[in-house]
């Protein structure tokens, strides 16, 4: 009973506060072009409110993601999630899986398993997640955790809409694993009016590496 | 005198056994995952070569004028399983149906133990027969080249003649876990059981075809000794001495791989079991794999050393012979096709005790190969080869030494 009464504090708070951001009504939109001018894709964006300081609003126990394995690859690659989200982490493929990381932010292994049997992991630090399989070297997945409630990947065009900002000093951060920037993100500053609709183009000074091979589905042998 | 018990067969038998009959003690719980893999290779070969080295001969090729047309390319068996959560088993068995002493035999058959990483530091083991990791073509199950029917020489070689028979470690540093991009490993084992590595390359040469020895099986010889034997077996321990090898790889996954590795199987060439020598054998080898979009491949692989049998003051052998050779490839895929050239360059020559045996190989080969994958396990390869240069061995053989030998194979394959 006592969950319940939180749940629907929480849920409560949860709309108040989104019902308050989007009063504010400022939006930003971010191109990210590579070292030619092209749009890179997949890169995580997050806006963090740096004055006034950002009131965080309440995590909600409900937040919840997913990180499938489909032909032996994680699937989304990079997810980006807000600080204290569930993540969900089937096995869509026919053959099992060791899912594990040793990143800081979250350590953890799931032993050897098929289909959807572990009930989903809560990333409650902030910091990049990186998973592995420990059967088959060549998966890796990306789970960026972030306390901003505003974030988001940028699409197949290199852009991304982020809505319902909040006026004031932010930084803007973009991350890809593909990225060889001098930092292992771009960051901005930019001050953000109430009602502002806001272009920010963040374009990378480094040539990328290369995308990921999508490896044929049967397994080859692992190297070492 | 070393009994024919103390060959790989004990220790190999014992190993197929354990892979084989842990699983019946382990609980159902336990199997995360097991895959048996069928794979079935029927090809057409027309060639010129003259008398294979399967036949006895020094043709450098599998098949020879007399022993082409429809043949069997391979019938193999491939079990990977799970033991425990982090201990895995696997075996390979094949036949060629090219009258080796065993119809069906293993290539390898070893247990894996691969625990978590708790940090950027992961160690691996394995115990068994295996390949040591030097070839970066033979990627497909069964230790097939994924490129073309036949790998290049230094991969034939190791195929005819190597097979780690022991424990090899390895740690790797995984940055590609800590976005920094690299896998750095460091690799090491101790074996046994392959004393005579050598004999093959010293009195042939090098070679290319998809040949690989059983553990429990040999190659035709093609010099009579004072043996009965008409069979070189490659898997005995002569000497009881362990060798080792010693490896490092940088990876940075899916894209780029840079190996190196020295060997030396500290053999003593005075020692023989009666039927085989124990042959010492050293080389250092290196490669390159670097993939590129959309979907091309570069391997460059280079092998060198020497080989040597027989008392000598030095303890370095009676006879010696070096070896060396490189090899580059090209590979691309084109939706259901795949197109591959590879330069093979082969050089032997013998060192010291010419007067007994003067051998020497400088020849340049050319694979083309061309795959089409129909999906659903089928695919058919058509693969063009030429070897062209001089081995003056042949001339022992009444062979003249320059020599030219073209094969054209034309294989469909099932796997289920």
């Amino acid at each position: 009973m006592r969950h319940t009464h939180l749940n629907i504090l929480y849920s409560v708070a949860g709309a108040l506060y989104i019902w308050a951001s989007s009063a504010a009504a400022a939006a930003l939109h971010v191109d990210v072009l590579d070292r030619d001018g092209k749009p890179v894709s997949d890169v995580v964006i997050v806006a963090s409110l740096r004055t006034p300081p950002q009131t965080l609003g309440p995590l909600l126990p409900s937040s919840h993601a997913i990180m499938d394995q489909i032909d032996r690859q994680f699937v989304p690659r990079i997810l980006v999630i807000r600080t204290g989200t569930a993540v969900d982490f089937p096995n869509s493929d026919t053959v099992a899986h060791q899912v594990y990381s040793f990143s800081p932010a979250k350590r953890f292994q799931l032993s050897l398993y098929r289909g959807h049997v572990y009930p989903p992991l809560i990333f409650d630090q902030p910091g990049l997640v990186v998973v592995g399989c420990n059967i088959h070297d060549n998966m890796l997945g990306y789970i960026y955790v972030t306390p901003s409630p505003y974030f988001g990947k940028t699409d197949t065009g290199g852009t991304l809409q982020l809505e319902g900002l909040p006026g004031g000093e932010y930084e803007i951060s973009a991350w890809n694993p593909r990225f060889n920037e001098a930092s292992d993100e771009i960051t901005r500053a930019l001050r953000l009016a109430s009602d502002a609709r806001q272009p920010v183009t963040l374009r990378l000074t480094r040539p990328l590496s290369p995308e990921p091979r999508v490896r044929p589905t049967k397994a080859n042998r692992s190297d070492y | 005198m070393i009994t024919e018990g103390t060959r790989c067969g004990g220790l190999c038998r014992a190993l197929f056994l354990v892979a084989l009959g842990c699983p019946v003690a382990v609980p159902a719980a336990d199997w995360g995952e097991q895959s048996l893999e069928v794979q079935v290779d029927v090809r057409y070969a027309s060639t010129d070569v003259e008398r294979s080295f399967t036949q006895g001969g020094l043709g450098l090729g599998r098949f020879d004028e007399d022993h082409d047309g429809p043949q069997l390319g391979r019938l193999s068996l491939e079990y990977r399983g799970a033991l425990t959560e982090t201990l895995g088993a696997h075996v390979t068995a094949d036949t060629y149906a090219d009258h080796d002493k065993n119809p069906i035999d293993l290539t390898e058959a070893f247990l894996e133990w691969r625990p978590y990483p708790s940090s950027a530091w992961r160690w691996r083991t394995k115990l068994g027969a295996f390949y040591p990791p030097i070839s970066l073509e033979n990627r497909d199950t069964g230790w097939r080249s994924s490129y073309s029917l036949s790998p290049g020489a230094i991969n034939t070689w190791l195929g005819e003649e190597l097979r780690t028979i022991g424990a090899e470690s390895s740690f790797t540093w995984l940055g590609s876990r800590t976005d920094k991009g690299v896998d750095l490993s460091l690799i090491g084992a101790l074996y046994g059981w392959n004393d005579p590595l050598g004999v093959e390359i010293f009195e042939r040469g090098w070679a290319i075809h998809d040949r690989q020895t059983g553990l429990f099986g040999g190659l035709p010889k093609i010099f009579a000794d004072s043996t009965s034997r008409h069979q070189v077996e490659f898997f005995h321990e002569i000497d009881n001495r362990p060798g080792y090898y010693l490896g490092a790889q940088a990876s940075w996954p899916e894209r780029l791989v840079l190996r190196v590795l020295h060997y030396d199987n500290r053999g003593d060439p005075r020692a023989s079991n009666g039927y085989e020598k124990a042959w010492l054998t050293r080389f250092d080898s290196a490669g390159l794999r670097f993939e590129w979009q959309p979907d091309w491949t570069l391997i460059a692989q280079w092998m060198n050393g020497d080989t040597a049998v027989g008392a000598s003051a030095d303890g370095l052998g009676f006879l010696r012979t070096a070896f060396e050779s490189y090899f580059g490839l090209v590979s691309g895929v084109f939706g259901p096709h795949r197109l591959t050239v590879r330069y093979d360059r082969l050089t032997t020559n013998t060192l010291r005790g010419e007067a007994y045996f003067d051998g020497y190989q400088d020849a340049n080969g050319w694979t083309f190969g061309y795959g089409f994958d129909f999906g659903n396990g089928w695919q058919l390869w058509i693969e063009g080869l030429q070897v062209k240069g001089e081995l003056e061995q042949r001339s022992l053989l009444g062979l003249d030494p320059d020599f030219r030998e073209r094969t054209l194979q034309c294989a469909f394959r099932f796997r289920y």
